[in-house]
């Protein structure tokens, strides 16, 4: 892992773009100068630090018209290339200067008296970008010079003579109107620069936009109960449409973990999947291949980093095995107070360019969103397990009592919630339905001990005490708040389709549905387990029974349900099944509590 | 654009001078012609004075809201075709009538994304424009 030890912020990424222009000028701001010389009677040219030309005034009337025509071109004339020479001589003189003048005077050599020009310097951060040349005819004493430069550019001197005194401005006028111009571009260049600053606030404020629209929908994502690499997936899909990314990977636990999940024992399948991975995109590695670039950052880098670019990946000895597919590659711990959940890669760049630092802005917002939401799956899970083992410890302790009514809970809970699913009711009511049946006897822990494992019959005074556990049962647990909708599940399962159960005397409908379900789950598995006073029945005898008291003790269509799920298999799972129903606390059975639905009670079909 | 035709002219009509400035922005550089204005009445005048082919309209915007922009250009025959797409609050819904009395054809909640509007916005335009053959 020495090569390792090189990976170090990429110095060039993660800055702004600079704002480029590609001419030292924009076309727009010097058309508008052109203009204003033009109705001077000037003629202006752009011309850039390598001394070439960058834009003329076209329109600027037929003298002018007439001079320019071979301009770039190709074609040379004397009077483009004594042009030519006079910038070329400004740039020759100094490269770079802060102590340029305003406005540099320039000899148009073949006709000094009958033109005046100056150059006016433009500085891009105050380093010289090019000229600005404008010229201008004069009345000037040399007319031979004139005619004769006429001659050698292909041009009827006396035309030219006529077309020049419209044309012809006063030299001493030329001072003027190279400040003013010189002012001009000045302003110009600031115009230049404050909307090259807009069109990047612009871009800027567009990323924010997208970003916060981003947040929002990830948000309303996070706040759907799911597993975390469920949320991930669907995450990572809503930041592929907003960023650079061409891929994006997560890896979750904090490196301890991943070590032990490297798969360095046996040989892995190339296209082998891991619980703890998520990759999302046309460009994301294989999961193996995630796995090895974790081991590699995290070997490196031991993440104290707050983000790692690497823009030229091909550059680093590490990551030679991943040259294949390999290019640009952002880290971000996915960290909350300090911990370390798990690492979020992007992987290359869709449009081939470097990650910027508004690229790692955005997964930075993002990551930490996802943070959070992984520190709450992770607290709310935690919150979960350990009420379900509470729960369960409760309800032990009640089955406790009585050897012989030893899992009865969980049997009675498991029957009752795969009714509930065989009827067609709601995920969510399934899991309340579940909770109610494990908790449908707590009252029992009212009962006296003596009545509860007496052997033979009970006495009316015994049986009138036992009869109160549904009660008792449901004044426990009326003071949580987030169970109350499962009380009924636990007052009225000794009630009978005749009316003549207990506690109320409820009959038909008027027994809730949750009350009607655990009572044939109830009578089930009494009636398959052993007991004080007898022996397990055989199921056949037990399906015998339900069909025989349907309509009586039970509500039929619940014990049509039962019959056709098929009360062998129903015994036979719930046998292999209530040994310790762990991934409850996550995804099932609390959540159903927890979430609290709006409407409350479940199912009252 | 790919083949140069008359630019598709959009009027963007927002209260909030920042929203106006990344959505025309945004549409601008996507290649359309756009013209904006600030409130809900000057939406209407520009509606009618520069027949755009696409409104773009946020909701709440003083003198007259979206809704009422988007009702008033439907009762209008020289505007009635013109299609809208709406910014709202989040968790603002139209209700099926305000619907049927205008032209909105899709609402998008706030903040919205600038990819998202000239996503809405072409296909809209592309869909109503006549297929060539």
């Amino acid at each position: 892992m020495n090569a390792s030890s090189e990976l170090v912020m990429d110095p060039s990424a993660g800055r702004l773009p600079a704002p480029s222009f590609s001419r030292c000028l924009s076309d727009r701001q010097f058309q508008r100068i052109a203009h204003y010389a033009r109705a001077r009677g000037l003629w202006v040219s752009l011309w850039n630090d390598r001394a070439s030309l960058v834009a003329e005034d076209t329109e600027a009337g037929p003298f002018w018209g007439a001079w320019r025509k071979p301009l770039g071109t190709g074609v040379t004339s004397p009077f483009v290339q004594a042009l030519e020479q006079s910038v070329r001589n400004l740039s020759i003189d100094s490269t770079t200067t802060r102590s340029d003048p305003d406005f540099i005077p320039v000899v148009f050599e073949p006709a000094a008296d009958d033109f005046a020009s100056v150059a006016i310097p433009i500085h891009i951060r105050r380093r010289r970008a090019g000229f600005l040349l404008a010229i201008a005819a004069t009345a000037g004493s040399g007319d031979e010079d004139f005619v004769r430069l006429c001659g050698r550019c292909g041009l009827d001197g006396a035309t030219m003579r006529r077309l020049r005194e419209s044309a012809v401005v006063h030299r001493e006028s030329v001072g003027q109107w190279a400040g003013m111009l010189a002012l001009a571009v000045e302003q110009s260049r600031e115009l230049d620069v404050v909307q090259g600053e807009l069109a990047s606030l612009s871009n800027n404020l567009e990323s924010t936009y997208e970003e916060l629209h981003l947040i929002y929908e990830i948000s309303r994502l996070m706040g759907i109960p799911q597993k975390p690499t469920q949320m991930l997936e669907r995450v990572s899909r809503e930041l592929l449409e907003v960023s650079r990314c061409a891929g994006l990977a997560f890896v979750l636990g904090n490196g301890g973990e991943c070590e032990l999940s490297w798969p360095s024992a046996e040989p892995v399948k190339p296209d082998q999947t891991f619980e703890h991975v998520v990759q999302v995109g046309q460009a994301a590695p294989s999961c193996i291949d995630v796995l090895r670039l974790d081991k590699c950052i995290l070997a490196a880098q031991k993440l104290e980093a707050d983000h790692i670019v690497i823009n030229k990946a091909c550059d680093r000895p590490e990551f030679s095995w991943a040259a294949a597919w390999l290019r640009h590659l952002v880290a971000l711990p996915l960290r909350l107070d300090g911990e370390l959940l798990g690492m979020l890669y992007g992987i290359n760049v869709i449009d081939g360019g470097d990650y910027t630092s508004i690229d790692i802005q955005l997964l930075k917002a993002v990551s930490d969103r996802i943070s959070a939401a992984l520190k709450n799956q992770n607290l709310y899970d935690d919150l979960a397990d350990l009420l379900l083992g509470l729960m369960h410890a409760l309800v032990n302790s009640v089955d406790a009592k009585d050897p012989y009514t030893y899992g009865h809970s969980e049997r009675v809970a498991y029957f009752s919630r795969a009714i509930a699913q065989a009827a067609g009711l709601p995920a969510i009511d399934c899991e309340r339905v579940y909770l109610a049946g494990l908790l449908h006897d707590v009252g029992k822990i009212g009962v006296p001990d003596a009545i509860l494992t007496k052997p033979g019959k009970l006495t009316t005074e015994e049986f009138d005490a036992l009869k109160k556990h549904p009660e008792i049962g449901e004044r426990i647990l009326s003071h949580i708040r987030q169970l109350r909708d499962l009380l009924p599940g636990v007052m009225y399962h000794h009630e009978r389709m005749d009316g003549r159960g207990y506690p109320h005397g409820l009959s038909g409908k008027d027994i809730p549905l949750l009350g009607r379900i655990i009572c044939l789950a109830d009578s089930f598995d009494a009636m398959t387990s052993n007991r004080t006073y007898r022996a397990a029945l055989p199921i056949a005898v037990a399906a015998a029974e339900i069909r025989r008291c349907s309509g009586t003790q039970f509500d039929p269509a619940l014990a049509d349900v039962l019959l056709k799920i098929g009360p062998k298999q129903l015994f036979e799972e719930a046998k292999q099944n209530t040994r310790g129903d762990t991934d409850l606390g996550r995804m099932g059975a609390l959540c159903s509590v927890l979430s609290g639905r709006p409407g409350g009670a479940p199912a009252r079909a | 654009m790919e083949c140069e035709m008359q630019a598709k002219k959009i009027l963007v009509c927002d209260d909030e001078p920042h929203i106006l400035h990344v959505v025309s922005t945004k549409l601008r550089n996507a290649g359309y012609e756009v013209i904006t204005a600030p409130d809900g009445e000057e939406g209407f005048e520009a509606a009618k004075a520069q027949k755009p082919d696409l409104i773009l309209t946020d909701y709440q915007m003083p003198f007259l809201s979206g809704l009422e922009l988007a009702v008033k250009l439907q009762a209008d025959p020289q505007t009635a075709e013109i299609p809208l797409i709406m910014l709202t609050a989040r968790g603002y819904s139209l209700e099926s009538g305000d619907l049927k009395n205008s032209n909105i054809r899709k609402v998008l909640p706030k903040p919205f994304s600038p990819r998202e509007v000239l996503a809405s916005v072409q296909a809209i335009l592309n869909a109503t424009e006549a297929p060539v053959v």
